[in-house]
């Protein structure tokens, strides 16, 4: 079952000029880390306000947890980070969280606030204690909170009421590193062991590839591609790359000599070779194949497997290079 | 459904910010502190001097202070802080939030608009303690006067929330004090006194339209919130015509408040 589902998604602004996100067909199955990548602009922070109900669609559907959800409406099942936390500046963390749990209508709201503030980390003293206050208060103003402390709260603001699918722009943005890894533990744990959904955009790759399941590559408002880490990871399994004076006639011997080899050649026009099963190609017999057919190889070398630089190259690649 | 079963957790969750918001805090300190300046003014004055004060006029100048502008100064400041850093977000992420949101804060604006008027007919009794004060009006047409004046300091603060939401901006503590005390002045008044108003400097030029500018005036004026305030003269009621125009502009106010809000981007 997929925990999330859009058809057909489009958001356009300033009267259909700007195309923010075109026609998202995307389908996240429950219990995934699913992690959205992309350039500033690709789009997902749009994608993910649309299907938090942020945002109304120009076209398209979202559904949630199998319920089609009308434009602008929420999941009540859902937490969202979405940019900014979303905070009152002259409240502390606590009252913040409490004014949250107070609109789910959850059974034990403070309860539920310390089990949000002990998750992601941020002490009594920061975050206050919900204690009524006659006129100062007794913890932090959020407003006072550092970045990386505001983003904390941000986290558990989405964590509140148990949701069980999870939207995160960014949630690692401005955190120390020690408590990101907490965090990431934290949202891994989540999937794993509650079977939360989470749907996580970052710019920083080692985060995702440390705990998705799934990724959703953006360009230009569209999803470009989806693949597991499985996908990704044979992907970018260890490859030759190869320069030779003439790039398409060296595919078509290959593609005669060696039929096993998977070739591509990138924008530069280099070759990138790789055997099945992700294993390093015979260089001597590719080279002999070449150079037999009077093809000359400039530069021959061998890349490890680098996850980081695969999904880089999948954000970078251009439109065209998808339908190869 | 879904909207109607979040109410309630919307309006517990803005009376707990309410009772967090320095503007409310605010809001209820201003009537006390003007009664304190009143008593002070006057149990203070030096020996001999004779003051004169009609208490209606204290107590029913007080309850404006507090009613229209109180209650319009605490509704601003929590819309001002709900759209600053997102708050929106925190309210509107549930289910049925964004009508639920918008129907919390017009309830709590007549909450606000009640208490606050109690509050300040309350502490207007005070002024009877001020010597040589002179009573006029019964207490039956007093608390008819403070009823017309909860009624529409809700209009004007419900209309405020429509113009917030509107602009969707937030301010400063000056821009805010700015707002609440045009909505409070009566604001709602002038926007439906617009064609009049548009037609007074042309009157000025065309004689023959100072006729059509009174007739005009006859008609509108009856139909603005601030008649209500008028139209008690005695013991004997309000007026039905403004109690049904602040009704049906509060109405139309939320009508246009949740439409906008539907289509909101946060």
């Amino acid at each position: 079952m997929n925990a999330i589902e859009t058809s057909g998604l489009c958001r356009s602004f300033s009267r259909g000029r700007v195309r923010a996100v075109r026609d998202v067909s995307l389908a996240v199955p429950a219990g995934a880390v699913f992690g959205l990548v992309g350039k500033n602009g690709a789009g997902k922070s749009t994608l993910l306000k649309l299907i938090a109900g942020l945002m109304r669609p120009s076209s398209g559907t979202v559904s949630v947890l199998g319920q089609r959800l009308a434009p602008g409406e929420s999941h009540p099942r859902l937490g969202a980070l979405v940019e900014a936390p979303a905070v009152y500046g002259r409240l502390d963390a606590f009252e913040n969280l409490m004014n949250r749990a107070l609109v789910l209508g959850l059974p034990d709201p403070a309860r539920a606030c310390r089990e949000a503030l002990a998750a992601v980390g941020l002490p009594e003293r920061m975050a206050g204690d919900g204690r009524r206050r006659a006129l100062w208060p007794r913890g932090t103003y959020v407003d006072d909170l550092s970045s990386g402390q505001r983003q904390r709260l941000g986290v558990a603001l989405a964590l509140i009421g148990d949701p069980e699918v999870l939207l995160l722009d960014e949630p690692l943005s401005g955190i120390d590193p020690t408590d990101a890894t907490e965090i990431r533990a934290l949202i891994a744990r989540l999937s794993r062991e509650r079977g939360v959904t989470v749907v996580m955009s970052s710019h920083v790759l080692a985060d995702l590839e440390r705990i998705c399941t799934h990724f959703g590559v953006m360009r230009a408002g569209e999803l470009a591609r989806t693949l597991t880490t499985a996908e990704l990871t044979d992907a970018c399994a260890t490859y030759l790359t190869l320069r030779t004076d003439a790039p398409e006639r060296a595919v078509a011997v290959l593609a005669e000599e060696l039929p096993g080899l998977a070739v591509r050649v990138l924008p530069d026009g280099v070759l990138r070779v790789s055997a099945p099963g992700g294993g390093e190609p015979d260089r001597t017999v590719l080279a002999q194949a070449l150079l037999a057919a009077g093809i000359a190889v400039t530069e021959l070398s061998v890349s490890e497997p680098d996850v980081d630089a695969e999904l880089v190259r999948l954000i970078d690649e251009p439109p065209a290079e998808k339908d190869r | 459904m879904i909207a109607m079963t979040n109410l309630p957790n919307q309006l517990r969750a803005a009376a707990f910010l309410a009772s967090r918001d320095a503007y409310v805090k605010g809001a209820f300190a201003l009537p006390a502190l003007w009664v304190a300046w009143v008593l002070l003014t006057a149990l203070l004055a030096p020996a001999g001097t004779v003051m004169s004060m009609s208490f209606e006029s204290g107590f029913l100048g007080l309850v404006s202070l507090g009613s229209c502008f109180g209650t319009c100064l605490a509704v601003t400041g929590l819309v001002v802080h709900d759209l600053s850093s997102g708050g929106l977000r925190a309210a509107m992420v549930s289910a049925g939030g964004r009508q639920a949101y918008v129907a919390s804060r017009a309830i709590l604006a007549l909450a606000l608009a009640v208490l606050l008027s109690v509050w300040s007919a309350l502490l207007g009794l005070l002024f009877l303690l001020v010597p040589h004060v002179c009573e006029g009006a019964s207490a039956a047409e007093l608390a008819l006067r403070v009823l017309a004046r909860t009624l529409v300091s809700w209009t004007y603060a419900v209309f405020g929330l429509l113009l917030l939401w509107l602009a969707r901006r937030s301010r400063g503590f000056g821009g805010t004090v700015l707002v609440a005390a045009l909505l409070g002045a009566g604001l709602l008044n002038y926007v439906l006194m617009l064609p009049l108003i548009a037609l007074i400097p042309l009157s000025s030029v065309v004689p023959a339209l100072q006729g059509v500018a009174y007739g005009m005036f006859q008609l509108l004026a009856p139909l603005i919130p601030s008649a209500l305030l008028g139209s008690v003269t005695g013991a004997a009621g309000l007026d039905l015509l403004p109690v049904v125009t602040c009704v049906v502009c509060v109405i139309a106010c939320l009508a246009a408040s949740r439409a906008l809000m539907a289509r909101a981007s946060l």
